[in-house]
């Protein structure tokens, strides 16, 4: 057996694994490439079973051990922390009143404001799942006081929560960043305007639904502008603490998780200042995040393991050699690997799905000479996607699980007005990757 | 009647026993989680502390080098630490698009296979881990900026793997004697905050 057959068979096994034992991504790229590794090594470099064996897991323990005690990883629980101490501080209220004050008047009002919140909560929460279930307790009964329809109400509050990983801080692009050496300032940075683009054809997207069905969006009640100005005063405690770490990133002087410590540090002091934080909450705020860390953390171990055995059977390589060696624009290659994107960002968990792929895709894009912070904001971009399509769609079940009078269905239905909205933010960043660069390009 | 209750009492007898050794079991697991959780709840709150220090440190003209490696040794103890509360709480979110159209009983025997299978990892790193600390120990190895010893970080690792492995036992053994009405399996964090109850599948 060739070491690339073996890793067409792991990948093959990797898949079968999760799909058909219901084995976590992270824990199934990390039994697959303990196993991929000492097949390899056994049956590919010819040493003897149980030497075989030993090397194998000698090499995941010491990945194991690389990844738990990466310096630069910890920025991960830093900002999952920041996000938990404003959620639990009630800040997401806040938000959505704010926004509410600017824009509830208008017809589809509320649905706008409840995407701009969601885009402001994903300025201290890179998680989509908890954007979700935090703005979906909060939007959700006033639209239904206004009665808003079912459709319009769940789709706004389940795509709007995708922004928590298309703005900073987010996740998904600190994991690509880590796991591709690239800057994570550079791609906090970069994706600012397609995250700002994209919240802002979210939020058209709700006026043209409501063209075409007015009675959909019944409009609110009209704030005084005194009441909207005083609205944007405790927003300003957000604001401050989404500028202040991103400026301590753009500048340079500080590493990723000395700005995420900071930004955590002054959430802490403006909750317990504001007496917005109780022990009990502070201690809740802790432990969310402890497990949501440790949640991503076996995702980035297991990949890192699987990606060792991906490495050693040399089938990215080999992959990238066939791909590049096709007659065909390199413009039509990321599209390929777009739409494979997408369709494995709707089966699994998207930082798992791009973990996996990565190691195969990623050097290619190096081949064909594209810019991967540029690279990183697109993935990031398109496998959100998989979080309110079907058959996975998580951040739908989340909302679906907080309206149970509602059904699944309709809260897709929902979410499929929003599809055009991320295909021409795509398009937009495929013609114009300065939307990434211009910015990108600033960071020291 | 008679003869009938008594030919049960042994197999509800027997029952109630694994009922009773499952209970003290999962009391078992929720102690060492707890103890372990505050553990790394600790060192998330050094890592956030360490690395504010540094900054103010470096501002103020002195330059502590060693920072970089104790946030990363807390960071450790952040996640191994965690592990096992983790999975107790089930907030891996597996991938069931296939296997929730099979009946129960398929899918208890799919559960069984895929915590054995996690159990096993567990203990063989566990185990490999313990072996790589005592080496670490043994040949004097100390860090690279701060030349301190590093293998109880490496120790802790280790435990949080053991104690991971305990947690899955407990998931084994609760997949072969399930309880009549389970109130310890919750929500996937992050969705628990709000949502009260299970997410239906579609």
């Amino acid at each position: 057996m060739t070491a690339q057959v073996l890793g067409l068979y792991g990948i093959g096994v990797l898949l079968a694994a999760m799909m058909l034992l219901k084995m976590p991504p992270g824990y199934a790229m990390g039994i697959i490439g303990f196993g991929g590794l000492a097949a390899h090594l056994s049956w590919v470099a010819g040493l003897p079973a149980g030497a075989a064996t030993h090397s194998a897991t000698t090499l995941v323990v010491t990945d194991l051990w690389g990844s738990f005690s990466n310096y630069g990883l910890t920025v991960i629980p830093m900002f999952i922390l920041m996000g938990e101490l404003i959620f639990y501080g009630g800040y997401s209220d806040t938000l959505y009143r704010a926004a509410y004050r600017w824009f509830g008047h208008y017809r589809g009002g509320l649905a706008m404001t409840s995407i701009l919140a969601c885009a402001g909560f994903s300025a201290i929460c890179g998680s989509n799942t908890a954007t979700a279930a935090t703005m979906g307790a909060v939007a959700i009964p006033s639209m239904r006081k206004y009665k808003y329809h079912p459709t319009l109400m769940t789709g706004a509050v389940a795509t709007g929560s995708t922004l928590g990983v298309m703005i900073p801080p987010s996740i998904v692009l600190v994991v690509y960043a880590l796991y591709q050496s690239q800057s994570v300032a550079k791609l906090f940075i970069g994706v600012l305007i397609p995250g700002l683009l994209l919240t802002g054809l979210l939020a058209a997207t709700v006026g043209l639904i409501c063209l075409r069905h007015p009675e959909w969006g019944p409009p609110g009640e009209r704030s005084t502008w005194a009441q909207r100005l005083a609205s944007l005063l405790p927003v300003a405690d957000v604001l401050v603490l989404f500028v202040a770490v991103m400026a301590a990133m753009f500048s340079g002087l500080v590493t990723a998780t000395e700005a995420a410590a900071v930004g955590c540090f002054l959430a802490l002091v403006i909750c317990l200042v504001r007496r917005k934080l109780t022990m009990t909450a502070l201690a809740q705020a802790l432990h969310h995040t402890l497990r949501i860390t440790c949640m991503v953390f076996m995702i980035v171990a297991g990949a890192v393991i699987f990606g060792r055995f991906m490495a050693i059977t040399g089938l990215p390589q080999a992959a990238a050699g066939w791909i590049g060696s096709l007659d065909v624009p390199g413009w039509v290659v990321i599209l390929m690997m777009l739409a494979i994107y997408a369709i494995g960002g709707c089966l699994m968990d998207a930082l798992a799905f791009l973990l996996i792929s990565l190691p195969i895709f990623f050097p290619l894009v190096e081949q064909l000479g594209y810019d991967p912070v540029w690279f990183g904001v697109l993935l990031c971009l398109v496998t959100t996607l998989g979080a309110i399509t079907p058959p996975v769609g998580i951040c739908c079940f989340v909302v679906a699980g907080m309206n149970k009078d509602i059904p699944m269905e309709r809260v897709f239905q929902g979410t499929l007005y929003y599809l055009p909205a991320f295909l021409l933010t795509v398009l937009i960043l495929m013609l114009w990757p300065q939307a990434v660069s211009v910015l990108a390009g600033l960071v020291r | 009647m008679a003869a009938h209750s008594a030919a049960m009492a042994p197999g509800i007898r027997g029952r109630r026993r694994s009922e009773v050794e499952v209970k003290y079991l999962d009391k078992t697991i929720i102690i060492l989680n707890g103890v372990l959780i505050l553990l790394a709840g600790v060192a998330l709150l050094a890592v956030m502390g360490l690395s504010v220090a540094n900054i103010v440190l470096r501002m103020m003209g002195v330059r502590f080098g060693g920072v970089y490696e104790l946030v990363g040794f807390a960071g450790a103890i952040v996640i191994a630490a965690a592990l096992g509360q983790t999975q107790y709480k089930k907030d891996h979110v597996p991938v069931d698009i296939i296997t929730r159209r099979f009946p129960p009983a398929v899918n208890r025997g799919i559960d069984l296979l895929k915590y054995i299978l996690k159990m096993v990892f567990a203990v063989v790193v566990a185990w490999k881990m313990t072996a790589y600390g005592l080496h670490v120990a043994d040949t004097g190895e100390v860090s690279e900026t701060l030349k301190i010893i590093h293998y109880p970080f490496i120790f802790v690792v280790a435990g949080g793997f053991a104690v991971l492995a305990c947690t899955v036992l407990l998931d084994i053994v609760r997949t072969l004697v399930p309880e009549p009405a389970s109130p310890a399996v919750t929500q996937p964090v992050g969705q628990e905050q709000m949502v009260e109850e299970e997410v239906p599948l579609p």
